[in-house]
């Protein structure tokens, strides 16, 4: 018990660090919340209008439904965890990572709750105001009220987190081999943007890009936003099955990649 | 005097822009990459919004060719914009860094020495593309003349928008500590909305983000100009443009006294 | 009983990298690119008692940081071996990253937004400090580095000095034997390096940390280092106490000469004297004092010249140093 506590008291340091530094800069803080309500809520609009004018159902499914898989999309881009691929290149870039490095600590394990702590007070504030908003004007789909709800929700999501970490860091890794990673994590980003039901909620999109996304790390790094549709009442076990084989074999690659990468450091120096 | 002055900022500018290309060409391969990547980063708004046509169908008479019209609009603005003139949305970085002092003490005019400051490699592969797709555009149009005159001048004027936009956007660093993730997330507000279906902007969503936010004049407007030859709107966006170019010299002028440079130092948390 | 805290044997680091072959094709420089290989260290060996205080000096591209770096675990060694306080640092690093703390000159480890008191906190945190260890420990740097004045103050907003004060405050956090310093006295005024340096000395007093620093000031290695190991090319070329680094050139003596009214002729010196500087105000020149004594050269010196007055004095360990890295690159 001793050991876990002292394994855990880094990780709640930096995430409480993190958050005395958002309250240091409240505006800051302030501003980009108003800036991802006021992006989520553009497209809200917009989809509000299209629906209306197809009657209120698209592909079978309703604005409600549709306005919720695109909130979830978006509560869960302020957690902001594909910071981590350009963090870790500008640590290798720069050299910071030999400060890091020289810390008795997991160079990729802190760069992961670093982004944590970046993210969670942020997350936090915009998700409470945003269910608060959607739940007074749209109300809750029929899903969002089983009991199973709650705890599979929770479930993806952490699921989710831990393998847009992955994702991310993998790219971030990249690296320690190529000078400029963003090409790869603009492909990457896309994907996940693309598969993830952000512009276009997933229940709009074809059967074939539906497959897609739901098999594909850059789908199941967003699952959160399939939990409010109908079929996931029946089909969560599946999906999160999906999310927990993609965990095993990233966090492999990462761990593996992150291994030949501290061997592969060179840093500016004379 | 003034004709003298302009010209030798204007050379400047130019030469500066020059030796950020040749800097950035020196990485061949990344240069590449950066190019290619961009270009397929841009596909995906097309795909995105192409099933959303599939799946919605037409909106405010918007098709498949529309989207790719404003696509092409939006991504070649960028590209102009954020190649030459990359070191506007580097701004945060100069400011928090104080790397912003060395602008200051330049003999050259402040705006146009940051923008040039840095090339945006990626930004070439935007251009690329932009220009790809208003080509595509014009051939499923069919058009006329008069509509590629009208698209080469729309372009000239979306830029200015755009420009302008950007310019006040990242201005707004000079009024918060570590700006570049709050300002970013402005232009974020800024550029969204123009990425998206034209056709779903209607009543007052049309006029936020054609009067208040200039989203729509880089992309739906000008697709709508070109498509309906209308040239009521093509006047309103040129006055919108000009009132935008004014307003964004000013305020960043403004803005620019509120700096407080800090000494050098690489922090690594 | 002194025993060693750093044993290096023959250590090196090899770096290979691709470089662009301006007579083959793009294509080729793409996919099947030549490759380079520099030798940054190269064998060296050496060690460090506990409590020592050491200068590791060397032009620029000497191989310096690349040691630094392989010592902390940073680096991977090509060949040879590092061993501190018993660890490996490629096998060992978070088990000695505990022991060690690091100061970068350029580079700072604090967070930059929020007070200095957070930095220290976090700090430590990281090295697994009780909150009550936490509390005594900041106290105590507190008082010895002076940090009363600005500690609520946000990182970013503090003078190089108060910075400067604070990384090292902040790498000392939790004790370590050892503290590890690249430039730390970079940009500093000569009030604020002096305040650093007698920090240093004194944390090396009370607490027996050893000193392990890299540095291009000569104040810093003639105030602060009992040791000076010189590395050039990546070999060591001279590994001795500091007092014995100034005598190193004491075969030569300077010789400054103030003219009478003004120098109008500059004739050739005798063997064993060579001008250093010629100014019709003032001469300066070098005796080597092997092949002629200070009394002769001072006689004959004053034959060819009317002096108002005359200054003998060494080399100073600037250009001691300087004398070094000159003769060095010439044998390579």
């Amino acid at each position: 018990m001793k050991k876990i506590l002292k394994k855990i008291r880094l990780p709640i340091k930096i995430i409480k660090t993190q958050i005395r530094e958002h309250f240091y800069y409240g505006f800051r803080l302030v501003a980009s919340m108003m800036t991802t309500i006021a992006r989520c809520g553009i497209l809200l609009i917009l989809y509000w209008y299209v629906y209306r004018l197809n009657n209120g159902v698209i592909n079978g499914t309703t604005f409600l439904f549709a306005a919720w898989s695109i909130f979830f999309y978006f509560a869960f881009l302020t957690l902001q965890l594909r910071t981590i691929a350009k963090l870790i290149m500008q640590d290798v870039q720069s050299g910071n990572v030999e400060i890091l490095f020289s810390k008795p600590i997991s160079y990729l394990s802190y760069r992961m709750w670093w982004q944590v702590g970046s993210g969670i007070y942020y997350f936090l504030v915009t998700t409470t105001l945003g269910v608060i908003a959607l739940a007074f004007l749209i109300g809750f789909p029929t899903t969002m009220k089983i009991g199973v709800f709650i705890p599979t929700l929770i479930l993806t999501f952490f699921c989710g987190c831990i393998l847009s970490l992955f994702i991310y860091s993998i790219v971030g890794l990249f690296s320690f081999w190529v000078e400029d990673i963003n090409p790869i994590y603009w492909i990457v980003d896309k994907m996940i943007m693309i598969l993830g039901g952000s512009f276009l909620p997933i229940a709009l999109f074809p059967a074939l890009m539906y497959k897609i996304s739901l098999f594909s790390p850059f789908g199941a790094a967003n699952m959160v936003t399939h939990t409010v549709y109908e079929s996931w009442r029946t089909n969560w076990y599946q999906l999160v099955g999906v999310q927990l084989f993609w965990i095993i074999l990233l966090g492999l690659i990462t761990y593996f990649m992150f291994k030949k990468a501290k061997e592969k450091v060179s840093v500016n120096g004379g | 005097m003034e004709d003298k002055y302009i010209m030798k900022e204007l050379k400047f500018s130019l030469y500066a822009i020059k030796k950020n290309i040749q800097n950035s060409a020196e990485l061949r391969t990344s240069f590449l990459m950066n190019v290619v990547g961009m270009a397929i980063n841009n596909i995906s708004f097309i795909i995105l919004w192409g099933f959303f046509v599939k799946s919605v169908g037409i909106i405010g008479g918007w098709t498949v060719a529309d989207i790719v019209g404003l696509q092409g609009f939006v991504a070649l603005c960028f590209g102009i914009v954020f190649s030459a003139g990359d070191g506007i949305r580097r701004l945060a970085d100069y400011a928090a860094s104080g790397s912003f002092d060395r602008f200051m003490l330049s003999p050259k005019n402040l705006l146009v020495r940051i923008a040039t400051a840095s090339f945006g490699t990626s930004a070439l592969g935007d251009m690329v593309f932009g220009i790809v797709c208003l080509v595509i555009y014009a051939s499923l149009l069919h058009a006329s003349i008069l509509q590629i005159l009208l698209m080469v001048l729309l372009v000239f004027i979306a830029v200015v928008v755009f420009f302008s936009a950007a310019v006040v956007i990242y201005s707004t660093t000079f009024y918060f500590t570590d700006a570049s993730g709050t300002v970013g997330g402005f232009f974020e507000l800024f550029l969204s909305p123009a990425l998206f279906h034209g056709g779903a902007f209607q009543g007052v969503m049309r006029f936020i983000f054609t009067f208040l936010v200039p989203s729509l004049l880089i992309g739906t407007l000008p697709v709508e100009i070109v498509r309906d030859l209308s040239f009521k709107k093509l006047l309103m966006v040129s006055v919108l443009a000009i009132i935008w170019f004014l307003l964004s010299i000013k305020l960043f002028y403004r803005a620019v006294r509120k700096y407080e440079s800090t000494n050098f130092m690489t922090f690594g948390n | 009983m002194n025993s060693n805290s750093i044993t290096v044997s023959h250590l090196t680091k090899k770096f290979t990298f691709s470089a662009k072959n301006s007579s083959a094709s793009w294509l080729k420089n793409l996919f099947s690119p030549e490759t380079k290989e520099i030798v940054a260290v190269n064998n060296i060996s050496f060690s460090v008692k506990s409590g020592e205080r050491i200068a590791f000096i060397g032009p620029n591209g000497a191989g310096k940081s690349t040691t630094i770096k392989m010592l902390t675990g940073i680096l991977f060694p090509t060949l040879g071996k590092v061993d501190i306080l018993g660890f490996d640092p490629t096998k060992d690093r978070k088990k000695l990253a505990y022991q060690i703390g690091t100061v970068f000159g350029q580079r700072s480890q604090l967070l930059p937004n929020l007070p200095l008191t957070d930095s220290l906190e976090f700090f430590g945190v990281m090295y697994d400090l009780s909150e009550k260890e936490i509390k005594t420990r900041i106290s105590e740097l507190v008082e010895l580095f002076d940090l009363g004045s600005f500690i609520t103050q946000p990182v970013r907003k503090l003078s190089l000095g108060q910075r400067m004060r604070a990384e090292v405050a902040a790498s000392l956090i939790h004790k370590p034997k050892i503290i590890l310093l690249d430039e730390p006295t970079i940009g500093l005024d000569v009030v604020a390096k002096k305040m650093l340096r007698d920090l240093l000395l004194k944390i090396n007093k009370e607490e027996g940390t050893t000193i392990f620093l890299t540095s291009h000031d000569v104040g810093d290695i003639e105030s602060l280092c009992n040791r000076t190991i010189i590395i050039n090319h990546g070999e060591i070329i001279k590994d001795l106490p500091t007092e014995n680094l100034a005598k190193t050139f004491v075969y030569e003596k300077y010789i400054d000469l103030v003219a009478q009214d003004n120098f109008t002729d500059f004739p050739l010196l005798p063997e064993g004297i060579s001008y250093l500087s010629k100014d019709i105000n003032k001469i300066t020149v070098v005796v080597d004092i092997n092949k002629i004594n200070v009394q002769e050269s001072l006689k004959k010196l004053l034959t060819l010249f009317k002096v108002e007055d005359i200054d003998v004095y060494n080399a100073d360990l600037e250009t001691v140093i300087r004398h070094i890295y000159e003769k060095d690159s010439q044998k390579n």
